[in-house]
């Protein structure tokens, strides 16, 4: 098996760590958004 | 007795807890899933399935439980299960986009598509477009009883998506292959051992995300109904003066 072979074989193993970092991105930040609002919400209220 | 279970559902340490517990198992499911052997057919893309199948199936309980806790709305006309049914169908937009995109990503190498109109992509996209449109709706209806019995109608007509969009695959005969582990038939596509530990971890964590974000999205909504009953009284008590 030629290295382009290989190459052109494991193409698309990009996409594995793409959908680990969009479910960081995604989950993590919907999380640190409801971290920080209710942060300033108990900040603005007794 | 009734006193203890209340004090223990409201105990403070709860919803961190249960974030970080969440947070440990997903880091031990990255592990577990990076460190697994490549599958014989699809080599290491098998990796995404830690992710898109829990992710569907966390959208599955989100939007479940709206229609549980709309209808428990529509019963008993409480605050509180109008904004855990609002929480509950936000967090299943997040899982569902998470799921909507993964699969996309899965799609192109082992279907050479990004996107298909078959059934089972169709009728996620539509649940999608579904509970978007029912937060909108939350978004534009200023008063909270007529707000809330609207968007609790719609959680619990909304929810018969779920099941369509689970049988799709066995009722019409598209591209989207058949559930990769079911309990019911015995089967198993998962032969990857790493693959299938980084699944269940996956699953069990992605649960208790969904009860850590629902208790966090349900305390803020708690907050915002009282700024908001404060505004509406200040604004009566104004008039008051005015008259």
């Amino acid at each position: 098996m030629t290295a382009a072979e290989i190459a052109a074989a494991h193409k698309w193993d990009i996409f594995v760590y793409w959908s680990y970092a969009a479910a960081v991105l995604l989950l993590g930040g919907y999380a640190f958004y409801l971290i920080r609002l209710m942060r300033q919400l108990k900040k603005d209220t007794p | 007795m009734q006193s203890k279970a209340k004090s223990f559902f409201d105990a403070s340490w709860i919803t961190p807890a249960l974030g970080f517990s969440s947070l440990l198992i997903v880091v031990a499911t990255f592990v577990f899933t990076f460190t697994a052997q490549p599958d014989v057919e699809q080599g290491f893309l098998t990796r995404i399935l830690p992710i898109h199948v829990p992710a569907s199936w966390l959208a599955y309980l989100a939007f479940g439980m709206t229609a549980v806790y709309g209808l428990a709305y529509l019963i008993t006309r409480r605050n509180h299960f109008d904004r855990l049914s609002a929480s509950s169908a936000e967090i299943g937009v997040v899982f569902i986009m998470l799921s909507l995109f993964t699969g996309a990503l899965w799609g192109r190498p082992t279907w050479g598509t990004y996107w298909q109109w078959d059934a089972r992509m169709t009728t996620t996209l539509l649940m999608f477009m579904v509970y978007v449109g029912m937060l909108m709706v939350r978004g534009i209806i200023d008063d909270p009883a007529r707000r809330a019995r609207v968007s609790a109608v719609i959680g619990v007509v909304a929810s018969v998506g779920v099941p369509i969009n689970y049988m799709s695959v066995y009722w019409w005969n598209t591209l989207h292959q058949t559930p990769s582990l079911s309990i019911p038939e015995k089967n198993s596509a998962l032969s990857n051992p790493g693959i299938l530990i980084a699944f269940l971890l996956s699953l069990l964590g992605f649960t208790i995300l969904y009860l850590y974000l629902l208790r966090l999205r349900g305390q803020i909504a708690l907050r915002v109904s009282d700024l908001e009953s404060e505004e509406i009284e200040m604004q009566l008590g104004t008039m008051k003066v005015a008259q």
